[in-house]
C-alpha cells in the first residue's frame, strides 16, 4: 500500500530577480538549491519615451547645463500584492508528484503579468496550473528611482504534498533515485529527468519530467508496473539513458553516478550502481491473501490479535472456543506452518489460543497461503502463514503502551543515534496479568493455585542498511507461558490425578535476515535463526519435558535471466537437537484394563536425546513468456533424517491477466505436490513405527480475480487436495499397542469466495464464504468418513467504518456449520432415536462404562454456529500523542453455540456442551 | 461464604467454572440395575487354566409391588485374541455362541441363570468359569517389543426381564450388543433394566501373576459396617431433599451445613505389587496403583474415587469418602471396590440404617 498525500495550499514563494542588476550565473557553479537566475539578455528595458538619464543638457542660451551632482539609482523589485494558489492537479496528486515549477514572467508598469512561460516544469498539469495562477497575480511594479518600469523576473511555485494516513491499495510501484558525481560523490541537483514508458507507450502516465532536488534525489512514488526509459541530463555531466523495470508494489531505489563531461567513457563508470528494492515482491503463489495492519488491528472479535484475523479469511475453518488452531482447507492444524520473518516458529499462541506471541503493532502484514504455495516453503501439506515484522520507524522516537483485561504491553522504536538514520530499532514487551486476579478468584472458589496462568513475550529488532543495496535485520524474540495449579483432591474419575498440575512452554529465536543486491539483476536473501524450545507438562508424578535447540536457515539467490525470466535458487535447512524425558501413562498396555482411569495406568518412562536434520533445496522460475501471462514453475527436494527419505515436489502456478487495466480480470491456477514428514512420536520407537513415508498431498486450484470497482474486488477459487500416504494409527496384530502406517488416504474439495472492499480512509471489510468437504479412508477399500473438523459452510462478513471524530465501529457476523462428532447416544429429539438402545458396556474390572458409538465416525453434525462480534474504537489525538480505547464484544447476543456433547456415566443421556458466552474485552492505548 | 457464592456465581456466568452446575448423576449413586464389578479369581492366568468370573450386581429399582425385580444373568465366553485386543470384534461371534447355547445353557461357553433376590448386591455372588485354550499365547504372533501374551473376553448381561438374541449388524461402524432384554410385553428395555458388559483375562508368557488387592473392612465414622443388615448402625437423615440439593446448585454446600458428613472408609492395607514394566532410570521401580470406588444406593457420596496407593509415592492411608444420609429413612447399602491397575479387584459391602 502506498500513502496518498493530500494537497495543502501550495506554498508560493515569491522570487524575483531584477535581471538588470543580476548577471546570469553559471548553473554548474551555483550552489545546490539556489534558484536559477535570469539571464542578462532579459534585463528590463526602459520606456522608449524617456531620454537616457545621463544624456547632456543645455539651457535656453545653448550654454551647457552643468550636470546635477549624480545621485544613486534606486531600483525596487516587483512586489506581489495578491495571493493566487495554483491548482494541484489530480494527476499530480495521484502520482504524488511534488517539486518546483519555475516561470519566467514579464510584469508591466501597471503591475500586471503580461507574459509568462515555463522555465523549469514538473509536468502532470502543474506547469499549466502555475501559468494560469501566474497570470492572475498582481504586483507593485518594478521601479527605478520611484518610476515604474516593465520588468521580467523568474517566479517559482513550490508544490508540496502534506502526508495523510490514507491507505490505498494499489499495485503501482515506485521509483526513487539519487544522482551523484562519480568523482566526488557529491549530489547533483537540478538534473533533468525524463521518464517514459517503453512497453506500453500509449499507457498513462505520459512522459514525466522531473528535476532532482538539492540532495540529488528524485522520486516518482507511484508508477504503474512496466518498463521505463530514463534520460538523465545534467549540465557538466554526460547524459545517461537507462531502462528500468517497475513491478507492482515494489519500490526501486536507484543510485546513478554520472561522469563529468570529458571524463572517461568507460561504460562501467556510468549507469546504475545498485538497485535497492524494498516493499512487496510479486507473489510466487496462486493465492496470497494479505491483511494490512489497519485491518489486523480492527477486526471485531479478535481483540486486535493479528494471527487470529486469519481465521476470517476464506478457506479457514473455525476452531472451537478461543483455540488458535488454523484449520486450512480441510487440513489438520499440524499441517499448516507458521513463520515470522521467514523463521519457523513452533507456537504462535499463548496457551493455545489466548493471544498470539507477536503483538500486532510489530507486524507489517501477514501473508497467508491456503495452498499451492511456493517451493521455498516445504514440510507442510496444509497452508503457510508468514508474518512479517515491520521495519522500525526512523522519523524520530515513537512508542505505545496498551492495557486490556488480559495483558499490558509497551513498545518503543526509533532511529539508532549517530547512524544518520541508516539503522533503527524496536523493543517491545508484553505480560499478562491474569495471575493478579484469576489466582485469588480460583482460590476463593476452592481451587489451589501455585502459579496462576501467566504469559509474556518480548521482541527486539535492529534494522538497517549498512550500505546501499544491503539490508540487514537482527531480531530476537521469545515467549513464555506458565501455569501451576494445586489439585488438593482428585476428580471423581481420576483418583491418581492430584498434586501439582503444571504447564510451561517457552521459545526464543535469534534471527538474522540479510538481503543484498548483487547487481542490477541479482540479489541474495538470507534468513538464519537459532532457536530454543522448551515444553514441560507435569501432573503429580507424571511429566513430559522437551528441550530443543534448533538452527533454521534459508538462503535464496535470485537472478533476472531476461526481461521474461527470473530464477530463484534456494537452500533450506532445519537442524535440531532434542532432549525429551517422558513419564506418562503409556498407550494401552497388555494386562491393564483399557478404560481404567488414565491416571492409574502404568507409567511409561522414556528418555532420549538426538539430532535431526532436514535439508532441502529448491529452484523456482518466474516466467512471462507472453504479455499478461506469468508462470511460476518450481521444484523442491527435501530430506528427513528420521525417516531417511527424500521427497521430490514439483509445482507450478500461474496467473493470466485477461485485462490489465481497470477493471482487471485475472485468472489463476496451481498444481503442486507437497510433503510433510511424520512426527517423532509417529516414527521413532518405542512410541512410533519406523519405516514410514511422508504424508503427501497434491493441490489443484483454479480461480479468477475480478475488479468490480476501484475499491471492490472479487476472488473466486476452486480447490481440490488429493491426500495420499497419510500417517495414522492402526491397531496392532500382536497386542493392544498401536502401530503407524501410511495407508490412510483422503481428499478435500471446495470453493472459496472473497468479496473485498480495499481499505480506504473510511472503511474496510470483506465477505468470505467457503464450501468444502474433507474426507478420509483408512485404506483404499475402507469406508469413507468426514473428518471431525469438516465444516461444510463457512460464512464471514465483517467491516469497520470510521465515523469521524475518532470513532470507529466494526462488526463481524459468522455463520458456520457445526463440527462432526461420532455420538454415543442418539439425539432424543430425532424420530429415529431408540431410547432403549444400549449406549455402553460395563467393563467388569473397573465398573466404568465403555461407550458403544451410535453411528459411524462423524455421523452427526453439531448445530449451526453463529455469532455477532462488535467492536467500538475511540481515539483522541493530542499534540504529541494519541490515546485510543476500544470495546470488543464477542458473541454479543450470547448465542449458546454447541462445541461438543457430554454424556452421563452409562451413556444413556447426553447434553450439549456450549462454548463461549458473551465475552466483552476493553483496552486502552497511548501512542506517540 | 457469601463472597464465595458471589464469586462462584460470577464464574459460572462467565463460563469459567461449570462443575457446580447441575449435571448428570454420579456413577457412585446406585439408582437402577447396576453391575458394580466383575472380579476374577486369577486376573493373570496360565494357558489351559480355568478361571472364575464373579459378578456383583444390584437392582436399585423395585417392581410395582415393591418387591425386588427378578433378574436374568447371562455369561458368554469364547472370544480369544481379537486383533488389537478390540472387544468389539468379538461381538459378531457373540450372537452365534449365545444362540448355540441359548435355552439349553449347555454350552461351556454360555451360562444363563436367574439371580436370587437374597443375592442382590452381594459381592461376587454370581460366577462363571471359563477354561482358557492351551494355545492362548502361542497362537498369537510374537510382538516386536513388550511381553508376549494372550487375552480372553467374557461377556455378561444382567436383565430385569427376559434375555433374547437381537438382530445384529455386522458392520463395525455401529457395534451393537447382540442381546436384548425384553419386558413382559416383549418390548426392549433400556439401561435401567438391562446392563451388558465384558471382562478380560490375561495370560503372559513370562508367567506373571496378579493378586486382587485385599480389603479388610468397610467402616463408617470408624465403625465397621456389618454384612448383616440386621446389625446395621443407625444415622439420622439429612432434612434437605435431593431435589432441593439439585436446585441449590453451587450453593449446595451451604444448604447442607445442617447435615452430618460421615466418613466412609475401606480398610485396605499397603499391599501394592511391583510393576513388571518399570525399573527405568527415571524414578526407579514403580508399584501398581490401587484405588477404591465407593457406591451407595441412598444418600450422597463425595470423593467416591480415592487413590490408595500411588505408583511412585506409595501408600496413602487416608482414602475415605464423605457420605451424606438421604432425606428418607430406610436401609442403605454401601460398597467399596478396591481395584488395581492390572485388573484385580475386591468388593466389600456394608449396611447403614437411616432414621
Amino acid at each position: 500500500m502506498t500513502r496518498l498525500r493530500r494537497l495543502t495550499a501550495p506554498t508560493a514563494l515569491l522570487f524575483a530577480l531584477l535581471s538588470s542588476v543580476a548577471s546570469a550565473q553559471d548553473a554548474t557553479e551555483r550552489p545546490p538549491g539556489a534558484p536559477p537566475a535570469a539571464p542578462p539578455s532579459e534585463a528590463p528595458s526602459a520606456p522608449p519615451s524617456e531620454p537616457p538619464a545621463d544624456a547632456p543638457r543645455f539651457d535656453s542660451r545653448g550654454r551647457p547645463i552643468a550636470p546635477e551632482p549624480s545621485r544613486p539609482v534606486t531600483v525596487t523589485f516587483p512586489e506581489r500584492t495578491n495571493d493566487v494558489q495554483p491548482r494541484y492537479t489530480d494527476e499530480a496528486k495521484s502520482a504524488a508528484v511534488q517539486g518546483a515549477v519555475i516561470l519566467k514572467m514579464t510584469i508591466n508598469v501597471d503591475g500586471k503579468v503580461v507574459e509568462a512561460s515555463v522555465d523549469q516544469g514538473l509536468g502532470y498539469g502543474l506547469d499549466e496550473s502555475a501559468l494560469e495562477a501566474a497570470r492572475q497575480l498582481q504586483f507593485v511594479p518594478a521601479k527605478r528611482n520611484g518610476k515604474p518600469f516593465k520588468a521580467t523576473i523568474r517566479y517559482q511555485f513550490d508544490f508540496t504534498l502534506k502526508e495523510e494516513v490514507r491507505e490505498v491499495v494499489t499495485d503501482d510501484g515506485a521509483l526513487r533515485g539519487t544522482l551523484l558525481d562519480r568523482d566526488d560523490e557529491r549530489a547533483i541537483a537540478g538534473a533533468r529527468l525524463t521518464i517514459e514508458r517503453v512497453d506500453a507507450p500509449t499507457a498513462v502516465p505520459a512522459p514525466l519530467e522531473l528535476v532532482s532536488d538539492a540532495k540529488g534525489v528524485f522520486v516518482v512514488p507511484r508508477l504503474p508496473p512496466g518498463d521505463y526509459r530514463l534520460r538523465i541530463a545534467a549540465e557538466g555531466f554526460d547524459a545517461l539513458e537507462v531502462t528500468e523495470s517497475v513491478v507492482a508494489r515494489q519500490e526501486n531505489l536507484a543510485l546513478y553516478r554520472l561522469s563529468r563531461t570529458g571524463a572517461s567513457k568507460d561504460r562501467a563508470s556510468l549507469g546504475v550502481v545498485e538497485i535497492d528494492v524494498t516493499g512487496e515482491r510479486p507473489p510466487r503463489e496462486v493465492t496470497r491473501r494479505s491483511i494490512e495492519r489497519r485491518e489486523l488491528e480492527r477486526i471485531p472479535g479478535t481483540n486486535g490479535d493479528a494471527l487470529r484475523a486469519i481465521q476470517n479469511l476464506p478457506g479457514v475453518a473455525r476452531p472451537p472456543g478461543l483455540a488458535g488452531a488454523l484449520l486450512v482447507r480441510g487440513s489438520a492444524p499440524q499441517d499448516t506452518q507458521t513463520f515470522i520473518d521467514g523463521t519457523f516458529v513452533p507456537l504462535i499462541y499463548h496457551f493455545g489460543g489466548l493471544s498470539s506471541v507477536v503483538p500486532t503493532e510489530l507486524l507489517s502484514k501477514i501473508d497467508f497461503y491456503p495452498g499451492n504455495f511456493s517451493a521455498r516453503y516445504g514440510r507442510a501439506t496444509g497452508g503457510i502463514v508468514d508474518a512479517g515484522l515491520r521495519a522500525p520507524r526512523t522519523d524520530g522516537f515513537h512508542g505505545l503502551a496498551q492495557i486490556d483485561l488480559i495483558d499490558a504491553r509497551a513498545f518503543v522504536e526509533g532511529p539508532v543515534p549517530n547512524t544518520d538514520g541508516k539503522w533503527s530499532f524496536a523493543v517491545a514487551a508484553r505480560r499478562s496479568y491474569l495471575d493478579a486476579w484469576l489466582g485469588p478468584v480460583l482460590e476463593s472458589a476452592g481451587a489451589g493455585v501455585t502459579q496462576a496462568p501467566v504469559y509474556y513475550d518480548y521482541q527486539l529488532i535492529l534494522d538497517g542498511k549498512p550500505k546501499p543495496g544491503h539490508h540487514l535485520r537482527t531480531s530476537f524474540y521469545g515467549s513464555d507461558d506458565s501455569l501451576e495449579l494445586l489439585l488438593n483432591e482428585p476428580s471423581a474419575d481420576e483418583p491418581a490425578l492430584s498434586g501439582n498440575f503444571g504447564l510451561k512452554t517457552q521459545f526464543q529465536r535469534m534471527a538474522v535476515q540479510y538481503d543484498v543486491e548483487l547487481g542490477n539483476d541479482r540479489r541474495f536473501d538470507g534468513t538464519f535463526s537459532l532457536g530454543r524450545d522448551f515444553l514441560e507438562f507435569g501432573l503429580g508424578n507424571l511429566f513430559f519435558k522437551l528441550k530443543s535447540l534448533s538452527f533454521y536457515g534459508r538462503g535464496e539467490y535470485t537472478s533476472k535471466l531476461s526481461q521474461k525470466a527470473t530464477m530463484h535458487v534456494g537452500l533450506d535447512m532445519l537442524v535440531g537437537r532434542y532432549d525429551v524425558a517422558v513419564r506418562l501413562p503409556a498407550p494401552p498396555i497388555p494386562g491393564q484394563p483399557p478404560n481404567q482411569p488414565f491416571s492409574t495406568r502404568t507409567v511409561q518412562t522414556f528418555a532420549e536425546e538426538g539430532t535431526n536434520y532436514r535439508p532441502a533445496g529448491y529452484v523456482e522460475f518466474e516466467l512471462t513468456p507472453v504479455k499478461r501471462l506469468r508462470l511460476v514453475p518450481g521444484v523442491r527436494l527435501d530430506y528427513d533424517k528420521w525417516i531417511k527419505r527424500f521427497d521430490f515436489a514439483p509445482r507450478i502456478n500461474g496467473r493470466y491477466a485477461f485485462n490489465e487495466e481497470f477493471p482487471r480480470t485475472t485468472g489463476k491456477f496451481g498444481i503442486g505436490v507437497f510433503y510433510q514428514p511424520p512426527t517423532p512420536q509417529q516414527s521413532i520407537p518405542p512410541l512410533g513405527t519406523p519405516g514410514l513415508a511422508s504424508n503427501r498431498a497434491i493441490h489443484y486450484s483454479l480461480g479468477v480475480e475480478q475488479d468490480v470497482t476501484r475499491q471492490v474486488e472479487v476472488s473466486l477459487e476452486g480447490f481440490y487436495k488429493q491426500l495420499d500416504d497419510q500417517v495414522a494409527a492402526k491397531p496392532s496384530l500382536t497386542g493392544a499397542r498401536v502401530v503407524y502406517d501410511n495407508s490412510t488416504i483422503g481428499y478435500v474439495v471446495g470453493g472459496e469466495l472473497l468479496v473485498k472492499y480495499k481499505a480506504d480512509d473510511r472503511f474496510f471489510g470483506w465477505l468470505a464464504y467457503t464450501l468444502s468437504r474433507s474426507a478420509r479412508q483408512d485404506g483404499r477399500d475402507a469406508e469413507e468418513y468426514l473428518v471431525n473438523f469438516d465444516q461444510t459452510h463457512i460464512l464471514t462478513a465483517l467491516g469497520s467504518y470510521r465515523l469521524g471524530g475518532g470513532w470507529e465501529f466494526g462488526a463481524r457476523f459468522r455463520v458456520i456449520s457445526g463440527n462432526l462428532v461420532q455420538p454415543n447416544v442418539c439425539d432424543a429429539t430425532s424420530a429415529s432415536c431408540d431410547p432403549s438402545r444400549i449406549g455402553g458396556l460395563v467393563y467388569g474390572a473397573t465398573g466404568a462404562y465403555t461407550p458403544l458409538p451410535f453411528g459411524a465416525r462423524g455421523s452427526e453434525r453439531l448445530p449451526l454456529f453463529h455469532s455477532l462480534d462488535i467492536r467500538v474504537d475511540k481515539a483522541w489525538q493530542f499534540k504529541h500523542w494519541k490515546l485510543s480505547a476500544y470495546l470488543d464484544v464477542q458473541n454479543s447476543y450470547n448465542n449458546q453455540n454447541v462445541e461438543g456433547i457430554s454424556y452421563n456415566f452409562n451413556y444413556t443421556r447426553r447434553q450439549y456442551v456450549t462454548g463461549l458466552p458473551i465475552l466483552p474485552s476493553i483496552g486502552l492505548r497511548g501512542e506517540w | 461464604m457469601r463472597l464465595r457464592r458471589w464469586v462462584l456465581a460470577s464464574l459460572v456466568t462467565l463460563g469459567v467454572v461449570v462443575s457446580c452446575a447441575p449435571g448428570f448423576d454420579p456413577p457412585s449413586s446406585v439408582t437402577g440395575l447396576r453391575v458394580l464389578g466383575v472380579d476374577l479369581d486369577t486376573p493373570y492366568a496360565a494357558p489351559g487354566a480355568t478361571v472364575t468370573f464373579r459378578m456383583t450386581v444390584t437392582d436399585g429399582l423395585r417392581d410395582e409391588e415393591g418387591n425386588p425385580r427378578p433378574l436374568q444373568l447371562a455369561w458368554i465366553g469364547g472370544c480369544f485374541n481379537p486383533q488389537g485386543d478390540q472387544y468389539v470384534l468379538c461381538l459378531p461371534q457373540l450372537a452365534d455362541v449365545f444362540a448355540g447355547g441359548f435355552g439349553s445353557g449347555t454350552s461351556s461357553l454360555v451360562k444363563l441363570a436367574t439371580a436370587a433376590p437374597e443375592d442382590d448386591g452381594e459381592p461376587s455372588a454370581h460366577s462363571f468359569t471359563l477354561e482358557l485354550p492351551a494355545d492362548l499365547i502361542s497362537s498369537r504372533p510374537a510382538p516386536t517389543e513388550g511381553p508376549r501374551y494372550g487375552v480372553g473376553y467374557v461377556f455378561f448381561a444382567a436383565c430385569a426381564g427376559t434375555l433374547a438374541p437381537a438382530d445384529f449388524s455386522v458392520s463395525t461402524k455401529t457395534p451393537e450388543f447382540p442381546l436384548l432384554c425384553l419386558d413382559a410385553d416383549g418390548s426392549p428395555q433400556g439401561a435401567e433394566s438391562f446392563v451388558p458388559g465384558y471382562a478380560q483375562v490375561y495370560a503372559f508368557a513370562d508367567g506373571r501373576t496378579n493378586d486382587n488387592p485385599p480389603v479388610a473392612a468397610l467402616t463408617l465414622d470408624g465403625m465397621e459396617l456389618p454384612s448383616d443388615p440386621a446389625l446395621a448402625p443407625t444415622v439420622p437423615r439429612c432434612a434437605v431433599t435431593e431435589d432441593e440439593r439439585r436446585k441449590a446448585g453451587c450453593a449446595k454446600k451451604d444448604l447442607l451445613e445442617t447435615c452430618k458428613e460421615h466418613a466412609l472408609d475401606a480398610t485396605i492395607p499397603d499391599a501394592a505389587e511391583p510393576l513388571y514394566e518399570t525399573g527405568s532410570e527415571i524414578g526407579g521401580a514403580l508399584r501398581e496403583a490401587v484405588w477404591v470406588n465407593y457406591y451407595a444406593d441412598g444418600g450422597e457420596l463425595d470423593g467416591a474415587v480415592r487413590l490408595v496407593s500411588d505408583s511412585s509415592k506409595g501408600y496413602l492411608p487416608e482414602h475415605n469418602a464423605t457420605w451424606l444420609a438421604p432425606s428418607q429413612p430406610g436401609l442403605v447399602s454401601v460398597w467399596a471396590f478396591a481395584r488395581d491397575q492390572r485388573g484385580g479387584q475386591t468388593p466389600i459391602r456394608g449396611y447403614v440404617r437411616v432414621e
